[in-house]
């Protein structure tokens, strides 16, 4: 449920932009998403479509970029990706690792027609 | 044109959450989330908590609830403050709602605070609500299964409650898994094995909040 509180948080956003830069309709909005947030990305098209009907981002593009779960290691301070929720350094076995990316929930961009562009 | 915008999203909630850590570390007092599935046993847990510490600490629980009172109800025969935050469908509890609770409270005379969170093992790990310690609780009957299906609240998570131990014998749950799927995890989460019915474990777990309380203190 999670999906929709994100789409819904992100939507005054767009809105406000949309607005300051004077866009007559919302094309595309980039979202990026980190892997340790378990969004569904089709729960979020969906709440994104809902959402944006009868707004500036009515049928916009809703494109979904996934963060990998990026640890780098306190014992050999090397950096990891974390796969299968395995939170142990492949070159030193330590499991002393600090979450340096994935965790993100990032409005990235909009794309939009401007009003005076015909 | 394309507009650049980088923002979190969860902004909002991470700043309010950042304010309720300040107040909390200014006034002393430990605040516990408790997160775990419907049913796993939260309500029973702090109903065997409150009467062994009440004594001693000065506590406080939030209690979010989809949409009853019933968990309140049952926690008001152990004399302490009860906030109860229905969320109206909401799945998790966030920070906004929090400060609302402690506007509820007298947080001037407080030194422990329970938030039992909404039923969920998704959502309530994701919203920062500005507590010291995420604890997860999972029962034996759930299956061994559930850190690595939920590994964001067991990455999360300070401590982890393993309840209803008493039901082992009886449902498909591996401890073996379980503690193997824990350390690929997150190696050093300590585990307390519970069985509230017969009051095994309670001690580990009052030991655990103590010590919590006295480390705080001593910040």
């Amino acid at each position: 449920m999670h999906e929709l509180k994100i789409i819904q948080d992100i939507f005054p956003v767009v809105e406000n932009t949309a607005k300051k830069n004077r866009l007559k309709s919302v094309t595309r909005v980039v979202l990026q998403i980190g892997a340790l947030r378990q969004a569904i990305f089709e729960f979020l098209q969906f709440a994104f479509a809902t959402v944006a009907k009868g707004t500036v981002a009515d049928g916009a593009e809703l494109i979904i970029e996934l963060i990998p779960i990026t640890a780098q290691c306190k014992a050999c301070h090397k950096k990891l990706t974390v796969k299968e929720s395995i939170y142990i350094c492949p070159y030193c076995d330590s499991s002393d690792l600090a979450i340096i990316a994935g965790k993100e929930i990032i409005l990235d961009s909009i794309d939009g027609e401007t009003e005076n562009a015909n | 044109m394309q507009i650049k915008i980088m923002q979190n999203v969860l902004q909002a909630n991470e700043k309010k959450a950042a304010e309720i850590r300040t107040l909390l570390q200014q006034k002393k007092i430990f605040m516990t989330n408790l997160i775990s599935s419907p049913g796993s046993g939260k309500t029973t847990l702090l109903e065997k908590t409150l009467p062994l510490l009440k004594e001693k600490y000065r506590i406080a629980v939030i209690e979010g609830d989809v949409e009853t009172d019933k968990d309140a109800k049952r926690l008001e025969k152990y004399g302490v403050p009860i906030a109860l935050i229905n969320t109206n469908g909401a799945c998790h509890l966030e920070s906004v709602s929090i400060e609302k609770a402690f506007s509820a409270l007298d947080m001037d005379n407080l030194d422990l605070i329970f938030v039992e969170n909404v039923g969920n093992l998704v959502c309530p790990a994701e919203f920062d609500i500005g507590e010291n310690a995420k604890v997860a609780i999972l029962s034996t009957p759930e299956g061994d299964d559930k850190p690595m299906k939920y590994p964001l609240l067991f990455r999360e998570a300070t401590l982890v409650i393993l309840n209803k131990m008493d039901l082992l014998k009886h449902v498909d749950f591996s401890p073996t898994s379980f503690y193997a799927d824990i350390k690929k995890l997150k190696s050093n989460l300590p585990v307390i094995e519970t069985d509230c019915k017969n009051n095994l474990g309670i001690d580990k777990w009052i030991e655990w909040l103590e010590k919590q309380i006295e480390l705080l203190s001593k910040a």
